[in-house]
């Protein structure tokens, strides 16, 4: 009896012990009762192994009894180095992303963004437990954390942790992304992708916000509208992706370019800019500031002729493509295919690894050497391109041929950067309005401007002949201070002149890296080289179509061929096992 | 090394010997079969739903809405057959005396239970080998990616030797090999469905349980995406049930 008793209780110790274990660690039902019975659990246990333990030391003198437990041993040592296994191979855990398309692989421009980090950034995953966006978005920042260890991922279940789910406003039940860096917030709804995320830490992480300006007013492609081909709105959006403020303008409504535009683009006008618009213009690249024009053929002509002013001819022409290997599918001459061998070195283009498509495009070259400028030009079409200069066949519809010593033959430039060295060679000329409506100050002048004082300056810097007699160039007497100093750089702007603004349009902008050819030129302008890179690509897309044949084919195959092999086979296995 | 390969090449004449095996490679191949034709009969109806649709196809992706799914749904039909295999690996040997010859005979344990596994891991690759067909029918009618299709095979080869594995130790256990199965099954589904219980925990629970579960170590693998850590959980799974199999099996030499 007494010893049934002793054995009943060890039996229930050890099952509350059990229970115990399960409640407060599976269960997580850590309440005082929980702890309670895990105690009673372990004092009848104990109770039990010190009143039994000459039964229990008889038994354990026998052969089975020693085997096994050293079996039992042995075999809890292999969990234990299991876990430890597993445990290791975690932390120290490395990945391969076997698809063709590197779905799984960040892109150059995330890997970039991410090792930059300087400042932990807390990433708050409101998502339901086990959902697909939860596991799909783990992934994602697994690829970060990679990169990174400034970047700590928590996922939360907002029915689980609702209080949570409140403080960050989560109504969302889709999901809902915040990263939080100190008191700053960024917050991702419904779009968990690469990109998005990308453009969320940088955001997070930049201390400045750059303004980009658009001008207007000159039949410009439209700033706001994201969704027709001619827009220009979807590369704005990318923009203000990537932390830079976009902003309209226009500029004789101004008066000047405004103080907080950093990077002014002139996307594609179809109508010339008034001549006192191209002064402020070239007052703000004299100023330090940046200007991209984006110019296509056929138009504005007198704009861009003025672009020599800058050390740059621009063609009154249209590039035609000869190489099939350069071409579209279907052959249209007019498309000019960009790839790596296309292209010059330098930080806007570099890392370009896959095409840029530019649709009727105008020649873009260096003009005469200019003291104070260092001009360099981007990319050139194939050997068998030429800039066509008789447009005449637009209209005619025949097909030209290259005229030799007439046409740019072969290797094309189509677009070109300018280096400002030194300001005071930037011609600037008047700005007043017809009728003296408007006179504008000259910048004030920083007595600590940085100014390189090994760079040439040559105030009669040399025009080119081919540019227009107006307006009258005056040289700015002293060099201004850049609105925005730059890092140990040139105290004179940027220019990149392009001759298409189509490829930036909401038509193209989807096409190989023709939205990276824009972010990277305003990132290097101001001063953001680290964010220029090869951006996201999410994967492609793959159909699979059926005729109602093949249909029927894949199911014939499928149910019923292999499987009725392997049933013959097993007919004729049983055949010859009865027969034996 | 030698002895392993006997035994294997016993174990795996034995499955084709009988029309067992035979059937079982059948019903495999009738139920991967049924699945993959639905699958791409879908996926093609959804891809011409798409490919005339004014807004583009823009998230239509092989391999994650098929060829995914279709590893997915095999790994579940071998959750139900590997445990039909492997169930009379050692309870049969036991039930006819054989394991006292065996174990009498100058083999040692390791090479009895290595020799039955890779005897078993050879059925199950044929099986595997058997759905490579599948694999062709997509590379003639879409443009499937290579790397996705191997990973998830690699996924299936590593799942289904830590099914052989428990399928292994379960046998040794009982000489009826219905009990086998039923505890095999049982031990397998238990593994398998960890995973859910990750969604009603929090914490290190969660994260354990997930990390345990059978089912969410081959996610990553059969899209694509080969973690160390996945294949290490696979092999340190498979060692472990092994030598749990082997210090059972030691037991009969002075039990």
């Amino acid at each position: 009896m007494k010893t049934t008793l002793i054995r009943g209780a060890g039996l229930l110790g050890g099952l509350a012990v059990v229970g115990f274990l399960v409640a407060y660690w599976l269960l997580e039902l850590q309440s005082p009762q929980v702890v309670g019975v895990g105690v009673v659990g372990s004092v009848l246990l104990v109770l039990y192994l010190w009143l039994d333990r000459e039964e229990l030391s008889e038994v354990s003198q026998s052969r089975a009894v020693r085997y096994g437990t050293g079996a039992a041993l042995s075999v809890a040592l292999a969990f234990g180095v299991t876990i430890a296994a597993n445990v290791l191979a975690k932390r120290y855990d490395k990945r391969w992303d076997l698809t063709s398309e590197g779905r799984y692989t960040l892109s150059d421009h995330s890997i970039s963004v991410a090792s930059g980090l300087a400042e932990p950034v807390t990433v708050l995953g409101f998502f339901q437990t086990g959902s697909p966006e939860e596991d799909s978005f783990r992934d994602l920042v697994e690829g970060y954390t990679a990169h990174t260890d400034k970047l700590q991922l928590k996922l939360v279940d907002p029915v689980q942790e609702p209080l949570l789910a409140q403080e960050y406003a989560i109504t969302s039940s889709f999901g809902t992304v915040v990263l939080v860096q100190g008191e700053k917030r960024q917050r991702l709804e419904n779009d968990f992708k690469e990109e998005p995320f990308t453009n969320a830490i940088l955001r997070l992480s930049s201390s400045k916000e750059h303004t980009i300006c658009f001008t207007t007013g000159h039949g410009e492609r439209e700033v706001d509208d994201d969704a027709s081909a001619e827009g220009i709105g979807g590369m704005v959006v990318k923009m203000e992706g990537q932390n830079y403020k976009a902003k309209p303008f226009v500029p004789l409504k101004e008066g000047a370019v405004p103080a907080d535009c950093e990077v002014v683009i002139v996307a594609g006008p179809q109508s010339e800019l008034a001549p006192q618009e191209r002064e402020m213009l070239a007052r703000h690249v004299a100023e330090g500031r940046h200007l991209i024009v984006l110019i296509d053929p056929l138009v504005a002509n007198e704009t861009a002729a003025d672009l020599s002013r800058y050390g740059l001819i621009i063609g009154d022409d249209l590039v035609l493509e000869n190489n099939p290997n350069y071409q579209l599918e279907g052959g249209d001459p007019s498309y000019i295919v960009l790839d790596r061998a296309s292209m010059d070195f330098h930080p806007i283009v570099n890392d370009m690894k896959a095409i840029a498509l530019l649709r009727t495009v105008r020649s873009v070259r260096k003009g005469p050497d200019v003291e104070g400028y260092n001009v360099q030009e981007l990319a050139r079409t194939s050997p068998q391109s030429w800039a066509e200069t008789d447009l005449s066949f637009v209209t005619a519809g025949v097909m030209p041929s290259p005229d030799e010593g007439v046409d740019l033959i072969g290797g094309v430039p189509m677009m070109a950067v300018v280096e400002v060295v030194d300001p005071s060679v930037v011609p600037v000329g008047d700005m007043s309005l017809p009728g003296g409506g408007l006179s504008l100050a000259p910048a004030p002048v920083d007595p600590a401007a940085p100014v390189d004082p090994a760079a040439p300056v040559d105030p009669a810097a040399p025009v080119d002949p081919a540019a227009p007699a107006e307006p009258v160039v005056e040289p700015v007497a002293e060099p201004v201070v850049a609105a925005t100093p730059a890092r140990g750089r040139n105290p004179g702007g940027r220019v990149l002149v392009i001759g298409d603004s189509d490829f930036a349009g909401n038509g193209l902008l989807a096409q190989g890296q023709n939205q990276d050819l824009l972010l990277n030129a305003v990132a290097w302008m101001v001063d953001e080289e680290d964010q220029i890179a090869s951006r996201t690509s999410e994967g492609a897309s793959g159909l699979l179509t059926m005729t109602g044949l093949q249909g029927i084919v894949v199911w014939l195959i499928s149910v019923l061929g292999a499987p009725g092999l392997a049933v013959a086979l097993a007919l004729r296995s049983w055949i010859k096992r009865r027969s034996l | 090394m030698r002895n392993i390969l006997a035994i294997a090449r016993r174990e795996l004449s034995a499955y084709f010997a009988t029309p067992v095996g035979w059937l079982a490679l059948s019903a495999f191949l009738l139920i991967t079969g049924f699945f993959f034709a639905a699958l791409v009969s879908l996926y093609s109806m959804q891809s011409a739903e798409q490919a005339f649709s004014p807004y583009g196809a823009p998230d239509m992706n092989l391999n994650e809405y098929l060829v995914a799914p279709f590893f997915g749904n095999t790994a579940i039909i071998l959750l139900f057959i590997v445990p039909a295999l492997t169930m009379r690996l050692f309870a049969e040997d036991r039930k006819t005396r054989a394991l006292e010859l065996l174990l009498t005979s100058p083999i040692t344990t390791t090479e009895i239970v290595l020799g039955k596994f890779v005897g078993a891991m050879g059925f199950i690759a044929v099986m595997l080998a058997c759905t490579l067909h599948y694999v062709g029918v997509l590379f003639y009618l879409g443009d499937p990616d290579v790397g996705v299709v191997a990973s998830s095979y690699l996924a299936m080869f590593l799942l289904s030797g830590a099914f052989v594995s428990v399928g292994l130790v379960t046998s040794s256990f009982t000489e009826n090999q219905v009990v086998s199965l039923v505890l095999g099954f049982g031990m397998l589904l238990l593994l398998w469905v960890l995973g859910w219980a990750e969604s009603a925990s929090t914490g290190l629970t969660a994260e354990v349980l997930g990390f345990a579960s059978l089912i969410n170590r081959m996610e990553d693998l059969t899209k694509g995406l080969v973690h160390t850590r996945d294949v290490a959980y696979y092999l340190s799974f498979i060692s472990f049930f092994l030598f749990a199999t082997h210090q059972r099996v030691e037991a009969f030499r002075w039990s």
